[in-house]
């Protein structure tokens, strides 16, 4: 959406026009759950945040400045909502229901397995993903995913360029190591139960560097 | 990714490998077209940065958004910003604004109407006090402290006037050695009326009449002389008027006495004092 299109649909949704908001969410609902989903790794918490982040961002629409992008405003908002969300829900260990959930004894059926694998082939980058620091997850998801620039996410996050490519860079290499072995380890699956992994051909090396 | 500045050289490391910090300059979309080419051309011959290179395109590439189902929260936000009476139509908007400003322009109104009766009609627009509990019980301790006060005042000026001839004896010399009064208490009766009153203050025993009796006090001026009576009380002692007169010695061991004395007459006497009658 480029900037005349999104200044016009927030001045009409500031008037009141209730279709212009709704493109305004349809225009950034996908990139924004997609960014809080890859940093969680959980759709109920990325579904919470990002409906939040909409209306605390529409209601106070009257109070957008159009020299920034507003989908920088949002992905700020989204963000302290979802550090706010996992400040709050921070795991507390019981013990006991731990041990009440202790093996009885039966092996897992084919259908676990075959489950597992769908889930497996799915998470296996959001597996990879969980592995990185925060700061990590965060730039390559903005990076990569969200095609962000550098300078934009180092105003996003508030830190130097150079520190975001730093980051950018160990987490990349750390996300292929990671990513390598959940592949190995869905491709046990594979074998046993069918299905394939998309591989990377040739190819691929050029539309990566292009 | 073509997004940053132009490598002029392409450096190689020692073994033959291309350098990391090359190939994470191209996926970060920072060299120009040429190099971008010549990286490719080598990868040919370095597997080991090539094989890398696939298996971070391949990861790059599973962070695909396509992959991911999402809810359509369109509808969700709406409805929760309609709770907050966020999008109004606009003909609504047009009569919610006006009704915001008729509402502002009646209470401004009102006030100024309110003023205006404050300033011609103050006692109109001005609540009266109302008793209350507490307006009672500050009205009766008011009372109750006039009442106090009143019967402080009399008190005093009682002690005042009885204290008034005492000051006079005390300030007056009395002459030594005329016994121009007896006074037998213990065995004669006294007159403490007309003739009576007058010879009590000339014998130096200041008499003053109030009520319906008589305070009679005496301090013996000089050395020696051991009867000073204290006080006198008119009192109504079987429908006749008659006084009591307590009395205290001065000095240790002397008593005191109480006579009665009723129309000029000692009617009753107290005999615990003999030493009473040692006036002067």
């Amino acid at each position: 959406m480029d900037r005349a299109t999104e200044r016009d649909l927030i001045e009409r949704a500031i008037a009141g026009e209730r279709a212009a908001a709704g493109d305004l969410i349809k225009a950034h609902q996908r990139s924004v759950y997609g960014y809080i989903l890859r940093m969680s790794g959980r759709h109920e918490m990325a579904e919470d945040v990002v409906q939040e982040a909409f209306v605390r961002v529409l209601a106070n629409l009257h109070r957008f400045d159009f020299r920034f992008r507003f989908s920088t405003w949002l992905f700020t908002i989204a963000r302290r909502l979802y550090m706010n969300a996992v400040a709050k829900s921070k795991p507390a260990y019981d013990t006991d229901f731990v041990g009440s959930m202790g093996g009885k004894g039966s092996m897992p059926d084919a259908t676990t397995y075959s489950n597992e694998r769908s889930t497996t082939q799915k998470d296996a980058i959001q597996s990879a993903l969980m592995h990185l620091s925060v700061e990590q997850r965060e730039i390559i998801v903005l990076f990569h995913q969200l095609d962000w620039p550098i300078a934009l996410i180092a105003s996003h996050l508030n830190m130097p360029e150079g520190t975001v490519k730093s980051h950018l860079h160990r987490g990349r290499r750390r996300l292929r190591v990671l990513f390598k072995e959940h592949k190995q380890l869905a491709s046990l699956y594979q074998d046993h139960f069918g299905g394939q992994f998309n591989k990377t051909t040739d190819d691929a090396v050029d539309g990566v560097l292009a | 990714m073509k997004r940053g500045s132009n490598h002029d050289q392409f450096d190689k490391e020692p073994h033959g490998r291309i350098p990391e910090s090359l190939i994470d300059a191209a996926l970060d979309g920072e060299i120009c077209d040429q190099m971008q080419d010549e990286i490719a051309h080598a990868l040919q011959y370095d597997h080991g940065r090539r094989a890398e290179l696939l298996e971070t395109a391949d990861a790059v590439r599973a962070l695909d958004l396509d992959e991911i189902p999402m809810p359509d929260m369109q509808c969700v936000v709406l409805n929760r910003l309609d709770q907050h009476e966020r999008f109004i139509p606009r003909t609504m908007r047009r009569w919610v604004r006006t009704g915001r400003l008729a509402i502002a322009a009646g209470v401004l109104l009102g006030l100024m109407m309110v003023a205006g009766l404050q300033s011609m009609y103050p006692r109109l627009t001005t609540l009266g006090t109302q008793s209350t509990p507490v307006d009672d019980v500050a009205s009766a301790m008011a009372e109750d402290t006039q009442q106090v006060a009143t019967d402080v005042q009399m008190r005093v000026e009682i002690l005042r006037a009885s204290m008034l001839p005492l000051d006079g004896l005390l300030l007056a010399p009395r002459s030594s050695g005329t016994k121009s009064f007896s006074l037998t208490l213990n065995h004669q009766g006294i007159e403490f009326r007309g003739e009576g009153l007058e010879a009590l203050n000339a014998s130096g025993v200041n008499a003053a009449e109030f009520g319906v009796g008589f305070n009679v006090s005496h301090r013996p001026q000089q050395a020696g002389r051991s009867m000073t009576l204290m006080s006198f009380h008119g009192r109504v002692v079987g429908g006749e008027e008659c006084a009591l007169i307590g009395s205290q010695t001065a000095r240790a061991g002397q008593t005191g006495g109480i006579v009665v004395v009723q129309s000029g007459r000692t009617t009753r006497e107290v005999p615990s004092d003999e030493r009473i009658a040692d006036l002067p």
